[in-house]
């Protein structure tokens, strides 16, 4: 035994060197990326105050909505900020130029510059690219700035289909049918969408490209066909389906024709949600007694159970980087969202106050936008994806749900 | 029966496997009775000091005073009494004369107790030199051995890792920001006898371009205000950036 230690002895010091080869640098993360929003300057000629304005605070909004930065509009450049977004317009009849750059104080150097050229309403819509380009400048990842928000309204009596900014501003029409129209979800291409709708009387699945108009009934089956979730390639529809009796999950092409039936219970299964690569299947089941959340292969089998706490979880989705999944479990009288990782650990609370369900992560996985009862009527809001800086964007005081949020668009 | 077996040579590999039993018997006597001399580490005594902050010139400790120094005293303020010297022998003090009597008598002594004062003093000074100055070779060659090479003790960082870990770790946390758990960046900096940055080379990244930047910045935050390694020689050194408390994978 001795001599066992007096070899591990010897060995210490060798290995010791070996490690020893860098020294430890370290310090408490604590800290944001100091970014100051430079006033927006008209290029040449007379000024517009309110495009500036307009600009300035869309910058504010979306860069302090990110995350990684503390923005500021009031200090001079120099006075201890890390990045500079620079901006300047030139507005000339119908046709806005933009120009911005952002800009490394510490490091001097331009980071990136971008010009856009469009019409008066495509203004913010440039403002939006731009903080999308700083997102990926600075952290490797484009945001999902410039995406679209589909969302269900009763602003008109009944329930339609709506879309706009991730901001709530712009909103537009997509339906207009007088009737009840459901659980709108958008194509990987942000160019379609997929929903529900009770305008012939059975709840069936449409699918309309929402830039041309053309819309197309895929699944009108006996019962209810409802709860579309788009596979990631595009090709492929989960979907809810009763025409046998009970409420399964199957597959169906993107023309409607039916691929294959993924479950086979006599318990409700329903809220089929896709896995980022494909190859899974997140779906809520009563098959043990209370609905909980359970994950099976994209063909239907391996099946799992998710959720073991709360006796009512629903409606899941993945997060793009497959890492989360976010649902709504019912507690008290309400609901509240959670989020938890593919193999059931950290399970971890993201909202307390009011009713808050249907979450869906942004295309980037940095929010998570949901519909919140906390100001009364249900409204939309959005969360960055642990939690903090809930904010309501809602574009008015009647009642939206439903949200679901396009890539690019 | 006994004779047989004691009369009869048992070959090579009995041999061999007697051989391995009386060793293996000798062993474990050994073993158990704690023969075995004890391991004793040779440790050598660490001393931690701080060269940047040494005291190289300073009067109070002994060290003579610069000429110029010397010639602008002021004249109103009395010489400083010379420092005890206690291992040297003391000259007794005269004993108390009346007034009368020393008035022109003790004018003699009184100078020659003063330079006799002023001499052990020097001697003081010049022993207290030589051995602050040995004390001084020392640790210079000790700060040389860990530290940088050619280091002479009396400039800004004789131990320049430490000196520039601590620039580095002032300038990341101005600059901290991570959007991922556990980041690390391993980076070659090079430091020009001028005390700027020459170069910054990333040995492996984090995978987390915020952090990747962050620690760019750092780099170039600390650069700003370096003091040139010593010996006027150039620095190169591998360092890991890291989140505090956060053990890399």
């Amino acid at each position: 035994m001795r001599i066992i230690l007096f070899l591990m002895l010897l060995l210490v010091p060798q290995l010791g060197l070996a490690a020893e080869g860098y020294i430890d640098v370290t310090a408490p993360v604590t800290r944001k990326l100091k970014l100051f929003i430079a006033p927006t300057t008209p290029l040449s000629g007379q000024g517009a105050p309110e495009v500036a304005q307009e600009l300035s605070e869309l910058f504010g909004f979306d860069l302090g909505l990110a995350g990684p930065f503390e923005v500021t509009t009031a200090a001079p450049p120099g006075a201890g900020a890390d990045l500079v977004l620079k901006s300047a317009y030139a507005v000339q009849g119908d046709s806005v130029t933009l120009e911005c750059r952002l800009v490394d104080q510490v490091l001097n150097r331009e980071l990136t510059a971008k010009r856009y050229t469009g019409g008066p309403k495509e203004l913010r819509r440039m403002g939006h690219a731009f903080s999308d380009e700083v997102l990926r400048a600075v952290t490797g990842e484009k945001g999902p700035f410039t995406g679209k928000i589909a969302y269900v309204t009763r602003i008109s009596g009944n329930k339609e289909i709506f879309i706009m900014d991730y901001d709530g501003r712009n909103p537009q029409r997509v339906t207009n049918n007088g009737s009840i129209n459901l659980k709108p979800d958008f194509a990987p291409s942000g160019k379609e969408i997929i929903y529900t709708s009770y305008k012939k009387g059975n709840p069936d699945l449409y699918r309309r490209e929402l830039f041309t108009g053309v819309e197309a009934r895929i699944s009108s089956r006996n019962g209810l066909n409802a709860m579309g979730a788009f596979a990631p390639d595009g090709g492929k529809i989960a979907l809810v389906m009763t025409k046998d009796g009970n409420s399964e999950i199957y597959l169906i092409n993107k023309e409607g024709k039916e691929l294959a039936r993924l479950t086979n219970s006599h318990a409700i299964d329903v809220s089929p949600a896709w896995s980022p690569d494909g190859s899974r299947i997140a779906f809520v089941s009563d098959r043990l007694g209370k609905p909980q959340l359970f994950l099976m292969d994209a063909e239907g089998g391996n099946l799992r159970r998710l959720t073991t706490n709360g006796a009512y979880n629903v409606t899941p989705r993945w997060s793009p980087k497959g890492d989360r999944i976010v649902y709504a479990r019912q507690e008290g009288g309400g609901f509240q969202i959670y989020a938890i990782n593919p193999d059931g650990s950290q399970d971890t609370q993201l909202t307390s106050t009011g009713s808050n369900e249907h979450p869906r992560f942004s295309p980037d996985g940095r929010f998570i936008v949901f519909s919140s009862t906390r100001d009364g009527a249900e409204a939309i809001y959005l969360m960055r994806a642990d939690g903090s800086t809930q904010t309501r964007i809602s574009p008015n005081k009647v009642q939206n749900s439903h949200p679901t949020w396009s890539g690019n668009w | 029966m006994k004779r047989e077996l004691t009369g009869r040579y048992p070959g090579p590999g009995g041999m061999f496997f007697f051989s391995l039993v009386c060793h293996l018997v000798i062993f474990i006597v050994i073993a158990k009775w704690q023969f075995f001399p004890e391991f004793h580490q040779d440790e050598t005594p660490v001393t931690y000091v701080d060269m940047v902050t040494l005291p190289v010139e300073e009067p109070q400790s002994g060290s003579p005073a610069p000429e110029a120094e010397k010639t602008v005293a002021a004249p109103a303020v009395a010489p400083p009494a010379p420092p005890p010297v206690m291992s040297q022998p003391v000259k007794p003090a005269p004993a108390p004369k009346t007034p009368a009597a020393a008035q022109g008598k003790v004018e003699k002594p009184a100078t020659d107790d003063r330079e006799f004062n002023e001499r052990l003093a020097k001697l003081a000074r010049l022993a207290e030199d030589k051995r602050q100055a040995e004390v001084l070779e020392k640790l210079r060659k000790k700060g040389a051995q860990t530290g940088t090479p050619r280091g002479k003790g009396n400039e800004a960082g004789s131990d320049y890792p430490s000196y520039l870990q601590s620039r580095l770790k002032d300038a990341l946390k101005e600059v901290m920001v991570s959007q991922i758990k556990s980041p690390q960046v391993i980076a070659t900096i090079t430091v020009a006898p001028d005390g700027r940055i020459a170069e910054y080379r990333v040995e492996k990244g984090s995978g987390d371009p915020l952090f990747d930047d962050a620690v760019h910045r750092a780099v170039t935050l600390a650069g700003k205000s370096l003091v040139p390694p010593p010996g006027g020689a150039q620095f190169k050194r591998m360092f890991r950036f890291r989140p505090e408390g956060v053990v890399p994978k």
